[in-house]
């Protein structure tokens, strides 16, 4: 072990942590995670507060908190902020980071704004965001759930064409990683039509090859109107493309995609 | 005897293991060779059988099955000798408890932890010591006037005598106690020779240090040969005791300042055993850098075992300790690297800090990656070092 006399800069802290790990996790169900210590929720909250609505710190989490973690000072605090019932995500993400000292925020500052610009967006920004959080986890069908749910929402002229574009995209993408081709083709036309956007033509593009090969392509390019330099590209591109070629056992291949099913869509 | 009631002392040796136990209802101590039945307890089989395997295995990597049954059969005797006496609940009846042996070693701990975990008592009330600790207990438990200076020990074993010297240092706080071995000189076959022999120990051991008391141990020390030595003893108003099972009594006493009542808070005993070092981390706790003791300088090393569990922050995977001696405000720092971590997000790397003793100077520290649960698990890694010292 190296010794010397004085201090290091650029040296690591360590954060004492005081509160134990649990025996029992909390379980999220959204994204099929479980938690086992009070460093971890804060850490997810910090980083996943599109998937925390005020729901998500109900009697389950306060229990947990209670009988696992045994922080009775979180408690006491947790009970106070649902019983006031006024911005309880705000509250419980800053009394959870407080009771880890903060030890996952910089710079406070920045953080209270962004806290602040969290609690006034609007519903369907806000769904979109959690949906799209729960595309990262890759719990695909969950999230085609909440991009349905905001489509289907009754004032979506007034949220522009780039939104409604922009959900279409994300739902259309979603499908595709889903391998449900057409519903994929569906949704990216969609959002062409409302972004114009070179990025989603081309997605769509390809999902309509992926889905009914080179001729469903060609009808779409077609309907689109693609610049025929443009689609002539992208066409080779899709035909040099080569599917992936496992190496090993195909049979634990298959069954490793199986477990992904599964986890992607909570079926 | 009711429940939780008694403080025992244990003079644990090979041949002649003594109890001293301490009724706290009744303010009584009693002093007894320990028996299984009518027979004298015996512990020689068991020590022979460590000294053996400490010989042909000194790491104490291999043979653990014969160590096992060593240990087994002392937590066997253990438990019969306490039966006799009428303690067959330990667990329920003993209130705080110390084992003293003559020399502790690495194997001789595991021996007492193991009987402690047979008889049931954890280690917030079961002790361990050596016969100096136990000379040093036994000694602060008397009379204040007579350790107001050094106090010596003159220990009989067959027609071997050794020196033992407590001195004491009243220039610190708390005042540091320690014992220093003198010469061992061996007596002649011819007994009328043993009052000069002895004499001439007495002459080379005391020298010019002022010791306020003397105490004599041992049952070949008898005043009928000893006249000239017991008036040097006892020249200028020196205390001269006869003592029987000093260590055993000493052992009982050490477990009543521990368990019982903190007599002596202004003094420490700073034996071989001793850990000298403090061992402590600048720690992150609720936003604040603090100085966060790990081990505190003046624990016996075989009781000296503390984990903690911390996030690193930060792109250096290294642990920084920082070392004090416990007479010196100087602090040091040891490095210790964590080679080939997982590189995770900021602040995902959960750590579990174990520090333990393999000797009075040879700490042992381990590092565990934790992970962070689901979101990062643990690569199983274990990082170990050792601070010398």
């Amino acid at each position: 072990m190296a010794r010397d006399s004085g201090g290091v800069t650029g040296m690591s802290i360590a954060v004492l942590c005081q509160i134990k790990r649990t025996d029992h996790p909390f379980y999220i169900r959204d994204i099929d995670l479980n938690i086992y210590s009070i460093e971890e929720l804060c850490w997810f909250l910090n980083h996943n507060l599109a998937l925390a609505g005020d729901a998500f710190f109900d009697d389950s989490l306060q229990g947990w908190v209670g009988e696992e973690l045994k922080d009775q000072h979180l408690v006491r605090t947790m009970e106070n902020i649902r019983r006031e019932g006024d911005r309880i995500t705000d509250k419980m993400v800053h009394a959870i980071n407080a009771e880890t000292g903060w030890i996952y925020v910089q710079d406070r500052e920045a953080f209270e704004k962004a806290m602040e610009a969290n609690h006034h967006l609007p519903a369907p920004e806000r769904l979109r965001r959690r949906a799209d959080a729960l595309v990262g986890y890759r719990k695909y069908a969950r999230a085609i759930e909440d991009y349905r749910k905001i489509l289907s929402l009754d004032d979506l002229e007034g949220l522009g064409a780039q939104f409604i574009g922009t959900v279409y995209n994300n739902m259309g993408v979603t499908y595709a990683r889903l391998f449900q081709m057409d519903e994929a083709v569906e949704c990216l036309k969609k959002a062409s039509e409302n972004l114009h956007a070179d990025q989603t033509e081309q997605n769509c593009l390809c999902a309509a090859y992926l889905s009914g090969g080179e001729k469903s392509f060609e009808n779409l390019a077609d309907e689109l109107k693609t610049d025929p330099e443009r689609r002539n590209r992208l066409l080779e591109e899709m035909k040099n493309s080569k599917a992936p070629d496992p190496e090993g056992d195909i049979d634990s291949l298959l069954g490793e995609w199986v477990q992904d099913y599964h986890r992607e869509t909570g079926l | 005897m009711s429940e939780r009631q008694l403080i025992v002392g244990i003079d644990l040796n090979r041949s002649q293991p003594q109890i001293c136990y301490y009724e706290r209802e009744k303010e009584n101590t009693v002093t007894a060779p320990m028996k299984v039945g009518n027979d004298a307890a015996s512990f020689r089989e068991i020590f022979d059988g460590i000294e053996e395997l400490d010989r042909r295995d000194p790491e104490g990597e291999a043979d653990n099955t014969r160590r096992s049954e060593l240990e087994r059969m002392a937590g066997e005797t253990m438990k019969r000798a306490l039966y006799t006496l009428g303690l067959d609940d330990p667990a329920g009846q003993i209130a705080g408890i110390t084992i003293t042996v003559p020399v502790l070693t690495r194997s001789v701990v595991h021996l007492v932890q193991s009987i402690y975990h047979q008889l049931g008592l954890s280690g917030n009330r079961a002790f361990l010591q050596d016969y100096k600790e136990s000379c040093y207990y036994h000694t602060i438990y008397q009379d204040r006037d007579l350790w107001t200076r050094n106090v010596g020990f003159f220990i009989f074993e067959g027609q071997d005598v050794t020196f033992l010297a407590m001195n004491k240092n009243t220039q610190t706080r708390p005042v540091t106690f320690t014992m220093q071995e003198g010469i061992t000189v061996t007596l002649k076959q011819d007994r009328d020779s043993w009052d000069e022999q002895f004499y001439n120990m007495i002459n080379a051991s005391l020298r010019q240090n002022v010791f306020s008391c003397i105490f004599l141990m041992g049952s070949t020390f008898e005043r009928s040969w000893a006249g000239r030595s017991i008036a040097l003893l006892c020249r200028a108003g020196r205390k001269v005791f006869v003592v029987d099972n000093l260590y055993a009594r000493g052992a009982c006493y050490a477990a009543r300042e521990r368990v019982v009542q903190r007599k002596f808070p202004d003094c420490l005993y700073l034996g071989e055993d001793v850990v000298r070092n403090n061992i402590g981390m600048k720690m992150t706790i609720q936003g604040k850098e603090t100085y966060y003791p790990l081990i505190t300088a003046g624990v016996n090393w075989y009781e000296a075992d503390t984990s903690c569990e911390c996030i690193l922050i930060g792109k250096e995977h290294a642990l920084h300790f920082l070392l004090s001696r416990m007479d010196e405000s100087r602090q040091s720092v040891s490095v210790m690297q964590l080679p080939e971590m997982d590189e995770r997000p900021e602040g995902t790397s959960r750590l579990r800090i174990h520090l333990f003793y393999e000797s009075a100077k040879r700490c042992v520290i381990e590092v565990d990656d934790l992970g962070f649960g689901e979101l990062y698990p643990s690569s199983g890694k274990v990082w170990r070092e050792i601070l010398e010292g």
